[in-house]
């Protein structure tokens, strides 16, 4: 093949595919837009790449000086930090997270409608987040592995090591017992002894499941070791040994699943930051 | 893109904004899905780069250099959606919006499973060096100028790209390639 058949080739190929955005994705990101306060125009601007090294250095170095002094004069919020939606929360002080994965800055957060439980949770820095609409809260470290979740579900793969044998049936019960049964069900799931805990003073149940270290023998329809299933169709996949902490709590008659991805490749930090993340998770009465 | 809309919207005019996204969000999108290759994580490194240009703006010295620094932005916006590690998998289907995509059909089934296995191979700064090449026709300097990398950085990762793309082209290798994504309930 000669560079003008490459060309000709690859150009065909990219025009294939979509070429318009839903609506919906444009006007959830201006609902975001309107929640987002612009920075100031003192900031440094957008700079240009003709700026010789020594510019970009003092250049760097101002951004950095202003910086250092312009935080000391920032609210707790810091910079960037979404103004609190107009939608009830549990904290209206709270900025709220957003419904599509953004960088979070350091501190507090409020889960906003369409999330039904008034949720709060507090990450460093590093992380992104967002609700999933009303069955899910993702949070996740943006340079490492694992994250946590809180999830409401009933679909449970009856063999994730052969998910294209569907999920078990019937679907499990509403109460937190049925979920662990259900688990426990599982073949190839390692499934920890259950203890009692409690979520914001919500009795909860905890324990841990571990995925087997290999999926040699699994068929993996779409390449995955499929748990579960949330009710709009996104799935709770698991890697090779990876372990997750659950601590499961009923809330006015409706089950969450606190989820700690804790995966082999996590270092101890970042397992003991993603930790501190799940038990800042709080849920008011 | 309008320089007066632009020069509204840097003043906080949100309605000059939402027409610069309206108007610009199609052509982003549509960058986007060919770096990333999936149509949600396209939407979300939009949504993305759309939240920080809008909250970056006042910083803009040049309205008309808009186009060059948003695509900086969604360029960045899909690194980051590229390397965000998610276990959680949507089980979407996508379709194209409006009909049929602009399919050759003078491209055969296998040539185009081994670029997208080939392409996939890529990491996101070689993609995005190739699609602003090849699917905008960007010349480098314009790459390298928008994206600020050198000139000599830019031809390299379109080098690797198309090399690693010529190799898959005339290789048969049939690697599973599995990019979870996530995050909608």
């Amino acid at each position: 093949m000669n560079e003008t058949d490459f060309r000709r080739t690859a150009r065909a190929w990219l025009e294939e595919g979509p070429t318009r955005m839903a609506d919906r994705g444009v006007q959830d990101a201006l609902d975001l837009v309107h929640a987002t306060r612009q920075r100031r125009a003192f900031w440094p601007a957008w700079m240009d790449t003709d700026m010789t090294i020594p510019i970009r250095l003092a250049a760097g170095l101002a951004v950095v000086l202003i910086a250092i002094v312009g935080l000391s004069f920032l609210p707790s919020g810091g910079v960037g930090a979404p103004e609190p939606s107009p939608t009830p929360t549990p904290s209206p002080s709270l900025p709220t997270l957003p419904p599509v994965a953004l960088a979070l800055n350091a501190g507090s957060w409020a889960a906003p409608s369409p999330f039904p439980v008034p949720l709060t949770v507090t990450v460093p820095n590093g992380w992104t987040g967002n609700v999933g609409g009303r069955y899910a809260v993702f949070l996740t470290p943006t340079s490492a592995p694992g994250g946590v979740s809180i999830t409401s579900f009933s679909k449970v793969y009856a063999d994730p090591c052969h998910s294209e044998r569907g999920v078990i049936s019937p679907t499990p019960g509403p109460a937190v017992d049925d979920l662990i049964t259900a688990l426990q069900s599982v073949p190839s799931l390692t499934v920890s002894p259950v203890t009692d805990t409690t979520v914001s003073g919500h009795p909860a149940k905890e324990l841990t499941i571990a995925a087997p270290a290999s999926f040699a023998g699994c068929t993996l329809q779409a390449g995955t070791y499929r748990l579960w299933e949330l009710p709009l169709g996104a799935t709770n996949d698991m890697a090779t040994g990876e372990r997750q902490l659950l601590r499961i709590v009923d809330i006015d008659g409706t089950r969450y699943v606190i989820d700690l991805s804790q995966p082999t490749t996590e270092s101890p930090a970042q397992r003991a930051e993603a930790q501190a993340v799940m038990d800042s998770i709080q849920i008011a009465p | 893109m309008d320089r007066a809309l632009v020069d509204a919207a840097r003043s906080g005019d949100e309605e000059a904004f939402a027409a610069i996204a309206r108007g610009s969000a199609d052509r982003l999108f549509t960058v986007a899905h060919r770096i990333l290759r999936d149509v949600g994580r396209a939407e979300d490194a939009v949504q993305q780069t759309l939240v920080t240009a809008w909250r970056e703006l006042p910083r803009l010295r040049e309205s008309d250099r808009f186009d060059a620094w948003i695509h900086r932005i969604l360029v960045n916006a899909c690194y980051a959606e590229a390397k965000r590690v998610s276990r959680w998998s949507a089980n979407v289907v996508a379709l194209p919006i409006e009909g049929p995509a602009t399919a050759d059909t003078t491209l055969s089934v296998e040539a185009r499973d081994l670029l997208e296995r080939g392409f996939r191979r890529l990491p996101p700064e070689q993609r995005a060096v190739f699609v602003l090449h090849h699917y905008l026709d960007w010349p480098l300097e314009q790459i390298a100028d928008a994206l600020g990398i050198p000139l000599g950085t830019a031809k390299s990762r379109l080098r690797y790209a198309t090399s690693t793309l010529r190799a898959a082209l005339e290789a048969d290798a049939r690697t599973p390639i599995i990019e979870p994504r996530g995050r909608s309930a």
